[in-house]
């Protein structure tokens, strides 16, 4: 499998990729060496995690820890120079990117492993990992989407602290995450219903607006927002 | 499944996040979203009791005695509901948030009235939009929509 074979498309040229089409990263990528470390940093803070949990639920786990193989992934491609140019000539979402990367990477280490133990001790049998791209990608999708929920509302919550709306997101998450109806949350908070609408309503628009956020940053255009929210919302989906 | 990559995050790994991303859909009828919105930022005008009471609920009559008061009768609910959806379908963008308004007092007037649900196809979809709607209308027919929040009510068949 090649890294970007998961899901393929007709390749495009960069330059068919406008900065507000493809978002931050490119317009980072423009301005050379300071924009790469900053996409460097971006990636290890927001991939790390759901590539990590992903390769700690998979049969690939035997291979390292979960840390070791994210930083071992990221330092072999995040260090090449046109690894991102090779991202927007596949028309991915860059978490698909990584996660097909991740597991080309993690086949290599697989064959190292191999090798190694071929050598030191050749009768060892060796538990083959077993991946599906398709069902790894989807498996991938759900836990970057429970991860970017999550740090979605970390920012939108922060937001809601520092502008002084913390009761405002507390009444968003007792109806959204917790089911209570703005009737209820009237009597639990001690406003009106139309208030409750209200106080929801702030802190919800600053949730979008970090989800938004992140989704721009992951490749989307603002077009494709819509499909891909709905998207996530069939990944979280159990079962 | 084996979550020791978690980094520290103040939200709990835990937490519901398709409830969560489930906000960013269409809880509540779009038109009454607007009127929040300006009613939150305080920004733009609100419906003021004379054009409520002026609207398609006056279609049946004095929309206070009959909605507000208790005096509809089956018949006036239904004049003024079709003269809201008419308005809603066809109207300006400002006919068109008036018509949702005086949808929700419509709901809430038979909650209290009649104790079931005609223009919302659930309790939380009542709640939603009532409570959207309480945020627009005026004090008085604001206490009207409060009230039926606090009522317990049934869908109908």
């Amino acid at each position: 499998m090649s890294e970007s074979s998961a899901r393929s498309t007709p390749p495009s040229r960069r330059d068919s990729f406008p900065a507000t089409q493809r978002g931050w990263l490119v317009a980072q990528l423009a301005q050379g060496a300071q924009g790469l470390a900053r996409i460097n940093a971006y990636i290890m803070e927001t991939y790390a995690e759901p590539l990590g949990n992903y390769v700690a639920g998979s049969s690939f786990r035997s291979l390292g820890t979960p840390k070791d193989l994210v930083s071992g992934f990221f330092a072999s491609r995040l260090a090449q120079p046109a690894y991102f140019d090779r991202w927007i000539e596949s028309n991915l979402p860059l978490r698909r990117w990584l996660i097909n990367g991740f597991l080309f990477f993690l086949q290599e280490e697989l064959r190292r492993h191999k090798s190694e133990r071929a050598d030191s001790l050749a009768s060892t049998a060796i538990d083959e990992p077993r991946s599906n791209a398709e069902t790894a990608v989807e498996e991938f999708d759900r836990i970057w989407a429970a991860s970017m929920v999550r740090s979605a509302a970390n920012t939108a919550r922060e937001r809601c602290v520092q502008e002084g709306f913390e009761k405002h997101w507390s009444m968003f998450e007792r109806h959204f995450v917790h089911g209570v109806s703005y009737a209820d949350l009237a009597v639990e908070f001690e406003v009106t219903g139309g208030q409750s609408a209200s106080m929801v309503r702030t802190a919800s628009i600053r949730f979008r607006q970090a989800v938004v956020d992140l989704l721009l940053k992951d490749g989307a255009t603002e077009e494709e927002l819509d499909d891909e929210i709905a998207r996530l919302m069939r990944a979280l989906k159990p079962g | 499944m084996n979550h020791n990559m978690e980094r520290f995050n103040d939200i709990p790994a835990n937490t519901d996040c398709l409830g969560m991303l489930s906000s960013l859909g269409d809880e509540t009828d779009p038109l009454l979203l607007r009127v929040v919105d300006r009613a939150r930022r305080r920004d733009g005008l609100l419906p003021t009791a004379r054009s409520i009471e002026s609207g398609p609920l006056a279609a049946a009559g004095c929309a206070t005695g009959l909605f507000f008061d208790g005096g509809a009768t089956d018949e006036d609910f239904l004049l003024a509901r079709v003269s809201c959806e008419a308005m809603r379908d066809t109207g300006s963008a400002a006919e068109r948030e008036l018509a949702a308004l005086s949808l929700a007092i419509l709901e809430a007037s038979l909650i209290i009235y009649r104790r079931r649900l005609v223009v919302s196809a659930s309790a939380r979809e009542a709640d939603a939009r009532l409570a959207a709607a309480a945020a627009g209308v005026p004090s008085a027919w604001a206490r009207l929509i409060h009230a039926a929040m606090r009522m317990p009510i049934r869908a109908s068949a």
